[in-house]
C-alpha cells in the first residue's frame, strides 16, 4: 500500500533536490541550496521507513527497491563529499543522478523485475553499474582537468586544479574499488566463482591498475606531463573497458556481454 | 630532469633501473615458459600452499626483522618498484585482455595450434611463469610495504593499511587457495536423490553430499509482440519499435501507427480448437493473448489470437495484410528454480529452493543452480548443480572487506588520505 504513496513522497524530494542542484551554482543561494538538499534526503527516506513499516520485511527485494536505496545514498554521499571538498557541481551531479532513478520508480516501479534475466536479478545489479558510472564520471571530469594541467605546463599553473585532480581520482578509485569488489561477491553469488578473468573482468582489473600507476607515481616522479599523460592513457583503457571490450576478439565468450 | 643526469645503475636507483629489473624477471618468465610450459597451480596443491605461503610470509618477517641491515629490505618496499610492479602488470593485462585466452573456464581449447606466442605462455596469461613472477613478486613488495608504513612515524596508517594488506590478502589467499578450489557437476533426476559428481575431465566422484530433487520449475515473463514480414519471418524493418512489452494490468498499447488492446491474456494455455485458448495449468501449455489491432490511418481493425508456441504447439499469428503479421515472441525466462533436499554424511539436512544468484550453503558445499534440458525446456526431467568447496574462501573475503572499507574511506577522504 505505501507505494501507493511514493510519488507524493518522491515529487517533493525531486523538486528539493533539482532545486538545489540549480541554486547551489549561484553563489549568494549556497546554504538555502544545501537546505532543500538536505530536505530532499529526509523526505526521501521518510517515505524509506514509511515502506519498510508497512512491508514489514527489509526491502531489498526488488529491483524498484534497490533504486529507492540508490536515489538515498548517492544524494547522501554527494553531499558528504560536498562538504569536504567544496565541488558544488557534486551536489548537481547527485541530485540529477538520484532524481532520474526516483523518477524511473515513478513511472514503472518494477521496470527491471520484467524482463531481466536470472543472472541479473540480483541485489547487486544496481549498486554494482552504479558505482562504476559515478566512478567513470568522476574519471572523466580528471581527465579533463588534465588536458588542463598539460596545456598550461610551460605557465604557472593553478595548483588548486592539480588538487582537483587528485581528490577526483582518489574518490573515484574509491568507487572503482567498491564497484569491483561488489561485482566479485556478485559473481561468486551467481556462479560460485569470484574472479574468473572474464574478459571484462580483465579489462576492469587493468583499468584500476592503470589509475594505481597514477596514484603511485605521482608521489615522487619529476616529469609531471607524464604522469598526466598517464592520467589520460587510463581513460583511454577505461572507455576500452567501458563500451570497446565487446568488439574484442578476445571477448567473444565473455559473459558481461550485454 | 635529476634522473637523466644521473648515469644508469649509479646509486640511488630510480624508476628506470626498477622498471628494467622487472622486466627483466618478464623475460626470465618467457624464457621458462617456452621451456618449460606453463606454471602448473596444482603443484600447490594442499599441503604445498602452505609450504609455500608459509615461506612468503617467512620471507617477509626475515626481511623486516633485518629492515636495517640489508638492501633487500629497502629495495622490496620501495616505491619505484611498486610502480615498476604495477605498469608491467598492467601491460601484462592488456595483452591478454586483446589476445583471445585459451584457458576458458572450460579448460584448454583443443583447437588451439602451438606457435611462438602460445609457448611464450601469452595466451594463457594467468598461469604464465612471467604473470606468476611479477605476481608473486607483488605480494613480497606489498608486504614489506605494509611493515615499513607500520614501523615509519607516518600518522596515515589506517586507511594505507586497509587498502595495502587488504589487497595483499586477496592476492595471496586466492593464489594460494586456487589449487584447493573443489568444482563439480551433480545431475539430478526429479524425485531421485544423487550423490555421484563430475569434475572437468568428465570423471565421476562421490561425494559426501546428497541432492534429492523434488521439483524443476522454469518461470516465464509475458512475452513482446513484434510486427514481422510475412514471407521472410524477420521483423519488418520499417517498423519504429521493434517490441511491444505487453503486461497484464495495461489493456491498450500504441505500436507503431497500431492502437492494440490486449482482449485477453492467458499465460499456460492450449488451443481451443481453431479459434480461441483456454486456461490449463500444465507444462507444454504456451502463452497466448486475444488482441485488438487497429491501423490509426485506416481505422481498420482486425481481432484474433495470437500465441507464441512452444515445442509442441505451432505459433498463431494475426495477419495485419498480405505482407505483415503481429506475432508474440518466444517467452523469456525469469527464473529457474529447483525445489531440493540436500543431506550430507555428517547428518545435515536441508530443505530449499535454488536459482541463479541464490545458492545453497551446507557444510562447507555451496550448492549453486547450474543447468537443465535445453531441449526441453519446462519438461526437462532433471536439474543440473555446481557444487563448490573453497576452504580458503572467508580469508579472501576478509581482504575484500578490508578492501572495501579502504574504499568507502578513498570516496569520503579523497586526496586527504594520503
Amino acid at each position: 500500500m505505501a507505494w501507493n504513496y511514493f510519488i507524493y513522497f518522491a515529487v517533493i524530494s525531486i523538486i528539493l533536490w533539482l532545486s538545489a542542484s540549480v541554486l547551489i551554482l549561484n553563489k549568494n543561494k549556497i546554504k538555502l541550496a544545501e537546505i532543500l538538499f538536505i530536505s530532499g534526503i529526509i523526505v526521501f527516506a521518510g517515505f524509506i521507513a514509511f515502506l519498510w513499516r508497512d512491508l514489514s520485511r527489509p526491502i531489498f527485494k526488488t529491483m524498484g527497491e534497490t533504486r529507492l536505496w540508490y536515489s538515498l545514498f548517492l544524494t547522501i554521499i554527494g553531499y558528504i563529499t560536498y562538504k569536504k571538498w567544496k565541488y558544488k557541481w557534486l551536489v548537481s551531479y547527485t541530485g540529477v543522478v538520484a532524481s532520474v532513478f526516483a523518477i524511473i520508480n515513478i513511472l514503472k516501479p518494477d521496470i527491471h523485475t520484467q524482463n531481466l534475466m536470472p543472472a541479473l536479478q540480483s541485489v547487486w545489479f544496481i549498486p554494482h553499474v552504479s558505482v562504476y558510472i559515478i566512478s567513470y564520471s568522476m574519471f572523466g571530469a580528471a581527465t579533463i582537468a588534465s588536458f588542463i594541467i598539460l596545456y598550461h605546463l610551460s605557465k604557472n599553473y593553478e595548483n588548486k586544479i592539480v588538487e582537483l585532480v587528485d581528490n577526483l581520482v582518489y574518490s573515484g578509485f574509491g568507487f572503482l574499488l567498491l564497484g569491483m569488489l561488489m561485482g566479485a561477491i556478485w559473481a561468486k553469488e551467481a556462479w560460485g566463482n569470484y574472479w574468473s578473468w572474464d574478459p571484462k573482468e580483465t579489462w576492469a582489473f587493468l583499468t584500476a591498475t592503470a589509475y594505481l600507476v597514477f596514484i603511485h607515481l605521482r608521489i615522487k616522479y619529476k616529469d609531471k606531463a607524464f604522469i598526466y599523460w598517464i592520467l589520460i592513457i587510463s581513460f583511454i583503457l577505461l572507455c576500452i573497458t567501458w563500451l570497446g571490450v565487446s568488439y574484442l576478439p578476445s571477448a567473444q565468450s565473455s559473459i558481461h556481454v550485454y | 630532469m635529476e634522473n637523466s643526469r644521473k648515469r644508469i645503475w649509479e646509486s640511488p636507483w630510480g624508476f628506470t633501473e626498477y622498471n628494467l629489473i622487472v622486466w627483466s624477471i618478464v623475460l626470465v618468465g618467457f624464457v621458462l615458459n617456452y621451456n618449460i610450459g606453463n606454471f602448473d597451480f596444482f603443484l600447490l596443491a594442499r599441503p604445498y600452499n602452505f609450504f609455500f605461503g608459509g615461506g612468503i610470509v617467512l620471507f617477509i618477517i626475515l626481511l623486516s626483522l633485518f629492515r636495517k641491515k640489508t638492501i633487500l629490505f629497502k629495495f622490496f618496499s620501495s616505491l619505484e618498484l611498486s610502480v615498476g610492479l604495477i605498469s608491467t602488470l598492467t601491460i601484462l593485462c592488456i595483452i591478454m585482455g586483446l589476445t583471445p585466452q585459451i584457458l576458458t573456464s572450460e579448460g584448454i581449447d583443443p583447437g588451439i595450434k602451438e606457435n611462438f606466442f602460445t609457448r611464450l605462455g601469452l595466451r594463457q596469461m594467468t598461469t604464465s611463469w612471467s604473470f606468476v613472477l611479477i605476481y608473486f613478486l607483488t605480494l613480497i613488495s606489498l608486504g614489506s610495504i605494509i611493515i615499513k608504513r607500520l614501523f615509519s612515524k607516518n600518522k596515515k596508517k589506517i586507511l594505507f593499511t586497509l587498502n595495502h594488506l587488504g589487497l595483499w590478502m586477496v592476492l595471496f589467499f586466492s593464489a594460494l587457495g586456487y589449487s584447493d578450489l573443489q568444482r563439480y557437476i551433480m545431475y539430478v533426476n526429479k524425485s531421485e536423490i544423487e550423490w555421484r559428481v563430475y569434475d572437468s575431465n568428465q570423471e565421476a566422484i562421490e561425494l559426501p553430499i546428497a541432492i534429492k530433487l523434488n521439483d524443476f520449475i522454469i518461470e516465464d515473463y509475458i512475452p513482446k509482440l513484434a510486427i514481422i514480414d510475412r514471407k521472410t519471418g524477420e521483423i519488418e524493418k520499417t517498423t519504429k519499435v521493434s517490441y511491444l512489452q505487453l503486461d497484464t494490468n495495461t489493456r491498450n498499447y500504441s505500436f507503431n501507427g497500431y492502437k492494440i488492446t490486449l482482449n485477453n491474456y492467458i499465460h499456460s494455455s492450449i488451443p481451443n480448437g481453431d479459434t480461441s485458448f483456454r486456461f490449463t495449468p500444465m507444462l507444454g501449455s504456451t502463452p497466448s493473448a486475444n488482441i485488438s489491432l487497429k491501423d490509426r490511418k485506416t481505422n481498420k481493425v482486425i481481432s484474433g489470437w495470437i500465441s507464441s508456441g512452444n515445442y509442441a504447439l505451432m505459433p498463431r499469428a494475426l495477419n495485419i495484410d498480405t505482407n505483415l503479421a503481429l506475432v508474440m515472441t518466444k517467452p523469456e525466462p525469469k527464473a529457474y528454480i529447483s525445489d531440493i533436499e540436500v543431506f550430507t554424511q555428517d547428518e545435515k539436512y536441508k530443505k530449499a529452493r535454488i536459482e541463479v544468484n541464490k545458492p545453497l550453503k551446507i557444510g562447507s558445499w555451496w550448492v549453486y543452480q547450474y543447468g537443465y534440458d535445453n531441449e526441453m525446456g519446462k519438461l526437462s526431467n532433471y536439474s543440473s548443480f555446481e557444487l563448490v568447496h573453497d576452504p580458503w574462501l572467508y580469508f579472501v573475503y576478509f581482504g575484500i572487506f578490508l578492501l572495501g572499507v579502504g574504499g568507502v574511506l578513498l570516496v569520503i577522504l579523497g586526496k586527504k588520505s594520503i
